[in-house]
């Protein structure tokens, strides 16, 4: 009677001690073999952590040096610095603009005036503020102050040319009184400022 | 003792142990060794990240005094039409030498406080209250907030950085655009300004010519005002100059590096 069912029935061949011991060494020698692979992969894979260990050692060693925390410490401080420079810069530019919007009388803006004055008027004063030139003149002829003011709107140069007409008499105090018969006042707005 | 064990025993011996070397070698020394390998891997990753930005920021650096050596000639060169400073003292020299240089003589002068402003913008928060009293001295004119004193004063590290936070969101170009800086929020100009009435005699040229030279000094010197009058057959030209000026980032403006003279005093004070 057998103890259990017979699965490998032609193993039990008793008369085959040599092939058995055959089988045995065979069997010990594959046991022996996954053994050994299991542990060349698991010493492959130990080297290959260690070398990937060595590694990282190496590169936080580069990261932690003297070089790159200085670089780092070097970059920020430019990095803040180009920063304040940029806000600087574009201050300046504003304060650049804003100073180009503002006009600039010189003798060339009075001498340009000056050329489209009628030869009967005479200046007593010239005043200016807020982007308006007043001049306040005397002349003969009754007419001088619209030539005078349309010449000045015509020539483009003025933001804007305004008078309020003309009064009899020269102006009190002025050289000029004696040898004129109207007192009138031109207003003159120059370009390029922040005329109100 | 001699174990008999019978060939279906061995083999079934030899799965155990196959099982048992397989399933123990993968469980215990190939996974954890696996898991460590892959986790180290994973590290690895991330410093050669690091690595590769250490290695830009070590080249960026190697670069970074050449860069910022740009920056600082670039703005400096957009604030050079700015004064370098708002001190009384120097701008009555330089200005009553500009007079004097085109023969007009100055009868009255006088100078404000500097105020913080932006050319073309009404802006103004002088702490001093923008008086035109005479000249007192140059102390109040350093206390003045404006956004140039911050930004350069973020560059050289002389102050708190309270430029960086507040990151600029003006455009640049408009002039009516400020952005406030300071302590308490409120909208101060970019640069400081100070106003100087001045009542001269000379002739019609000499007054035209001053217009010139101070056009021609290529400063943000704004002519706000002037008028010209006979008084006494003397022509009396009155002019209002508003000056610009900011805290330059280096010394490089030599505009007024003069040396004034030591006054040899006096023994009485009256």
């Amino acid at each position: 009677m057998r103890r259990d069912i017979n699965f490998f029935s032609v193993y039990h061949s008793q008369s085959d001690g040599d092939g058995a011991n055959k089988i045995q060494m065979i069997l010990l020698s594959a046991l022996a073999g996954s053994l050994i692979i299991v542990l060349v992969i698991f010493t492959v894979i130990k080297f290959s952590d260690l070398a990937v260990i060595n590694t990282i050692n190496a590169q936080n060693q580069y990261l932690s040096s003297p070089t790159v925390s200085q670089a780092r410490q070097t970059l920020s401080g430019t990095r803040s610095k180009l920063g304040a420079l940029a806000q600087y810069k574009q201050a300046a530019g504003r304060v650049s603009y804003g100073y180009s919007l503002l006009p600039q009388p010189d003798s060339s803006l009075l001498t340009a005036i000056a050329k489209m004055e009628p030869s009967d008027v005479t200046l007593t004063s010239i005043v200016y503020s807020d982007d308006v030139m007043t001049l306040t003149c005397t002349c003969k002829d009754n007419q001088s102050p619209a030539i005078f003011a349309h010449t000045l709107d015509a020539s483009g140069k003025f933001a804007g040319v305004n008078y309020n007409g003309i009064t009899t008499g020269g102006a009190a105090g002025s050289a000029s009184t004696a040898n004129s018969d109207y007192t009138f006042t031109v207003m003159i707005t120059l370009k390029g400022g922040t005329a109100k | 003792m001699s174990l008999n064990i019978s060939m279906r025993e061995k083999i079934l011996l030899f799965v155990l142990g196959l099982v048992a070397i397989c399933f123990l070698g993968i469980q215990f020394l190939i996974m954890p060794a696996a898991d460590s390998l892959g986790n180290n891997s994973a590290t690895l990753m991330q410093t050669q990240v690091q690595v590769a930005q250490a290695q830009a920021d070590v080249a960026q650096a190697k670069n970074a005094p050449s860069s910022l050596s740009k920056a600082l000639s670039e703005a400096t060169q957009s604030a050079s039409g700015l004064l370098p400073s708002l001190d009384k003292p120097s701008l009555h020299i330089w200005i009553f030498g500009i007079a004097k240089d085109k023969g007009l003589t100055v009868k009255s002068a006088v100078i404000s406080d500097p105020i913080s402003a932006t050319p073309g913008t009404a802006i103004s928060t002088g702490n001093s209250g923008g008086g035109t009293g005479t000249a007192t001295n140059a102390a109040a004119s350093s206390e003045v907030a404006y956004n140039l004193k911050t930004y350069a004063e973020a560059y050289t590290g002389n102050k708190g950085n309270t430029a960086s936070s507040s990151a600029s969101t003006s455009s640049g170009t408009s002039a009516s655009s400020s952005t406030a800086v300071g302590t308490s929020g409120a909208v101060i100009g970019d640069a400081m300004m100070v106003s100087v009435d001045m009542e001269m005699t000379g002739t019609y040229a000499q007054a035209n010519a001053f217009l010139d030279a101070v056009k021609k000094t290529k400063r943000y010197v704004s002519v706000s005002g002037f008028s010209y009058k006979i008084k006494d057959k003397k022509l009396t030209f009155d002019v209002t100059l508003q000056c610009y000026a900011a805290q330059k980032l280096d010394s490089s403006d030599n505009l007024f590096n003069w040396a004034l003279p030591v006054p040899s005093g006096q023994k009485d004070l009256m």
